[in-house]
């Protein structure tokens, strides 16, 4: 049995789940990575074995955190009697699904293990709320997609979280090479809040007719940003871009300034979402 | 007609127009003087209105031929032309994009005289591209950055550092600055004349943040001061 040194449990082996196992296992530390479905963890053993190749390869991380990480990394659909030092939950952004889980993961494991949800969307307090016996240990750790690249890790702090989740989880995730700030558990945290007029103008200029979408894209790229506006909706998903703003919305009790926009509802109807569609705002035919 | 740039407005201005033509630049400051007609004027200041219009129309009167371009994310170019003789002349720009030296500048216009601007500004400066766009206030550019550094403001009252905000938005969204990096380049007090003119023309949600309302009472800056 795995004893407390460095383990860590990842649930969920989808895009996240798989990154931060990835991070995690390049930097010494020991991983169980959960996952209900078999395939998605054979997915996530090959992309996980393919990641550390490249990164190698690369020189983005050092042959000691590497080594011998097949055999710190195990698998499985549960975690058993394993006793970790963080578990962090990856799994489908859905408070039906979280909440339930949170609420086993509390009854399981001791006051000790910190317990990390890497939502996006989701106010920690809410999933404190499903964890009532030792709700000052859950947090949120929100590792950005990549995870293998984006250095930054924002670290939520619910209303009931202790300062030293906050502290534990800085010290962690500089562990892994990443940069943590620690924001407010507001809708959208920091990142996802701050970002939303740089869509959503963007999207009312168009509709306006102050400028079209491919001239807006070449103002903000001439001014410094790698990617304009619509440019890169079309990278991460009209639908996802969509639901941020959507979920940021609802949860400032539909504060104007988040009002998602008509234009991109449209785009999703037609299945128009973007590169992986081959279709949104600009066409990858 | 002598071969100079009149500039008014930030004083960071004169040496980024100065890298981009080969003809003198003239920093104004904020009181344009009397002398040989320029070959273009340029008014980068945001407000307060008044003293923007009674400037323009000292140095409309002063200089009858001149081309003028001036700053339209506040004030709409055709509120302005109404304040000058000859108001064909003018154009408007956001100067934000000019103080970043961004590589294409926003411009207001009517067709009509889109092409004669356009080779006049591509004949003066060099490095630039010029985008049209229509006329509101806000344009492109400050119309996204001026609701962003708003946005970043509620993380400064509930006590994040600048650095945290700066670092999450430059990692977490590759932004070139992050939002309080844009208010060193601008001044908060011009980001908030940005707001309260969408505010005022666009709706509730461009309402300035109570800390950047105080840093405009404090600096005595105000739309219509
Ligand atoms: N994808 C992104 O860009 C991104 C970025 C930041 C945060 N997030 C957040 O990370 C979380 C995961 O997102 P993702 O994109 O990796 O999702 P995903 O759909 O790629 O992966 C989720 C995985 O969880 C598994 N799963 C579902 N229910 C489970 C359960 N009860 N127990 C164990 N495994 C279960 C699924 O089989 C799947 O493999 C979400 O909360 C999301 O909001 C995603």
């Amino acid at each position: 049995m795995m004893n407390t040194d460095n383990l860590i449990i990842v649930i969920g082996s989808g895009t996240m789940g798989r990154g931060i196992a990835q991070v995690a296992l390049s930097h010494g530390f020991r991983v169980h990575l959960v996952d209900s479905v078999q395939s998605q963890r054979e997915l996530a053993h090959k992309s996980i074995s393919q990641g550390i190749g490249r990164a190698l390869e690369n020189g983005q991380v050092s042959p000691e955190g590497t080594l011998n990480w097949s055999e710190r990394l195990t698998m499985g659909p549960d975690w058993h009697s394993l006793k970790p030092s963080w578990v962090i939950e990856a799994i489908p952004e859905s408070m039906d699904l979280k909440g339930p889980l949170f609420t086993k993961l509390d009854e399981e494991f001791g006051e000790s293990v910190w317990l990390a949800s890497n939502t996006s969307s989701i106010a920690l307090t809410a999933i404190q709320g499903m964890a009532t016996r030792f709700p000052h240990r859950v947090g949120g750790l929100h590792f950005f997609n990549p995870v293998p690249r984006m250095a930054l890790v924002e670290v939520i702090a619910g209303m009931a979280t202790a300062p030293n989740f906050v502290s534990a989880a800085h010290d962690l995730v500089k562990g892994w090479g990443k940069e943590p700030v620690t924001v407010p558990d507001r809708p959208g945290f920091l990142v996802n809040r701050v970002a939303r007029p740089y869509y959503l103008e963007a999207l009312r200029m168009v509709e306006e007719g102050v400028v079209d979408y491919a001239d807006c894209d070449r103002i903000f790229e001439g001014a410094g940003f790698p990617m304009g506006p619509f440019r890169l909706m079309d990278l991460v998903g009209i639908d996802v871009n969509f639901s941020v703003s959507q979920s940021v919305f609802e949860q400032t009790f539909y504060d104007p300034r988040y009002r998602p926009h008509a234009l991109q509802q449209n785009k999703i109807w037609l299945g128009h979402l973007g590169r992986k569609s081959k279709r949104g705002f600009y066409s990858y035919e | 007609m002598s071969d100079m740039i009149a500039v008014f407005g930030p004083g960071t201005l004169g040496p980024i127009i100065q890298r981009h033509t080969s003809k003198e630049v003239h920093f104004w400051g904020n009181d344009p003087q009397q002398g040989p007609d320029p070959l273009l004027i340029i008014d980068a200041t945001l407000g307060p209105v008044p003293i923007k219009r009674d400037r323009l129309r000292w140095v409309a009167e002063q200089y009858p031929q001149t081309l003028i371009l001036t700053a339209s994310s506040t004030v709409l170019l055709a509120t302005q032309r109404r304040w000058i003789t000859n108001p064909e002349r003018m154009i408007g720009f956001d100067p934000w994009l000019m103080q970043i030296d961004a590589r294409v500048l926003t411009v207001a216009d009517d067709g009509e005289w889109r092409l004669f601007h356009r080779e006049m500004l591509s004949q003066i400066f060099s490095g630039w591209q010029w985008q049209k766009i229509a006329d509101q206030v806000g344009a492109v550019f400050a119309r996204v950055i001026a609701p962003l550094v708003n946005e970043s403001m509620a993380y400064v009252s509930m006590g994040i550092t600048h650095e945290d905000i700066n670092q999450a938005v430059k990692l977490g969204l590759n932004h070139p600055k992050g939002p309080l990096q844009w208010t060193e380049v601008f001044g908060i007090s011009q980001v908030g004349l940005v707001l309260q003119a969408m505010h005022r023309g666009m709706g509730e949600r461009f309402l300035p943040h109570p800390l950047i309302q105080r840093q405009m009472a404090e600096e005595g800056v105000n739309l219509d001061a």
